[in-house]
């Protein structure tokens, strides 16, 4: 092919009416500088140094880990250990709140004070007794006489 | 090329091995999105891990060339939104080497060399990646449609406009 049907084939390339097979001649016939139009010889070199670019890392594919998948069933047994802990960090030791008074005085005043607690309870206690036993007391006198 | 599997799979991956030929293609597809050699090869990688995980589905894919290069510009695209990298500009690749050039023509090929480079990189997405299917990797309009997503006509309407504007920029170089 002549260096004019080149050019006529460069113009149908700028307009994209060239096909794969007269694209790839066009370029070849550039790359072995039968033509003089510098820029497009540079165009198409170009072209083939991209080609010609490759990678470099090799390909490692491993499975993902399971380890950190959260399952619905994995997210309930977390959720349970955590109110577990927690428990652990804030209402025990809420159980355990006795606390030592060192001034005889202060320990004194506060023992009679639980000790008129513990007083008023007996109290209250013995009184529902009592109501008890009177409660029980007529029933038996009830149960006396109709049975009679 | 290197693939490395783990032990209980290395010996099923006829897959892997069919898709590695156009490993390079891949990451020059994925380059030419992202403008970054790092990102590009974590999108190859990224591409050969989905072939993997979907190894089964890909086997009755008729062309899985297509197929990863779809993938690849789908997860560049992707990375290009989320933009976790920076561009980094790999001048180096497109220094000529003529040794029957004198350094003075040396320096004005690279000058035009980088100017060629500069143009197709301000050409907008789409087009830039037409030019690349189609002058770099040589694919046929049907196939870089079925690669883009886009129809052969807008593959062609995009080809045109891209050569269009390259031929104007080259045209200014020369002057």
């Amino acid at each position: 092919m002549s260096d004019t049907n080149a050019k006529d084939l460069l113009k149908k390339y700028w307009a994209a009416e060239t096909s794969l097979g007269e694209e790839e001649w066009l370029k070849k016939y550039y790359k072995e500088g039968l033509l003089e139009d510098k820029t497009e010889n540079l165009l198409f070199q170009y072209f083939e140094q991209e080609r010609a670019q490759q990678s470099t890392r090799s390909i490692t594919i491993k499975p993902k880990s399971n380890l950190f998948k959260i399952t619905r069933r994995r997210l309930m047994s977390l959720v349970a250990a955590a109110l577990i802990l927690a428990s652990a960090i804030f209402v025990l030791p809420s159980t355990d709140n006795h606390k030592v008074i060192d001034a005889p005085d202060k320990a004194l005043e506060v023992t009679m004070i639980a000790l008129g607690f513990l007083n008023g309870s007996i109290d209250k206690s013995e009184l529902a007794v009592k109501e008890g036993l009177s409660q029980f007391d007529k029933t038996r006198l009830f149960t006396f006489y109709n049975t009679k | 090329m290197e693939i490395c599997l783990p032990y209980k799979y290395s010996i099923n991956n006829d897959m892997l091995q069919a898709v590695m030929p156009i490993k390079h293609k891949l990451y020059r597809y994925a380059f030419r999105i992202l403008g970054n050699q790092m990102a590009a090869e974590d999108v190859v990688q990224e591409v050969f891990i989905k072939v993997w995980k979907r190894r089964e589905e890909v086997k009755e894919i008729d062309n899985k060339e297509a197929w990863c290069m779809t993938v690849t510009r789908n997860l560049a695209l992707d990375k290009l939104r989320k933009k976790k990298y920076s561009y980094e500009p790999v001048e180096e690749h497109y220094a000529i080497k003529d040794i029957t050039m004198d350094p003075a023509q040396q320096v004005q090929s690279n000058n035009i060399m980088s100017m060629i480079k500069g143009a197709i990189n301000m050409l907008p997405n789409d087009q830039k990646q037409v030019v690349h299917l189609r002058d770099v990797e040589g694919y046929k309009y049907k196939e870089i449609a079925e690669i883009t997503g886009l129809t052969i006509e807008k593959v062609k309407v995009y080809l045109h406009r891209a050569r269009l504007t390259l031929r104007k920029q080259l045209s200014n170089i020369e002057r």
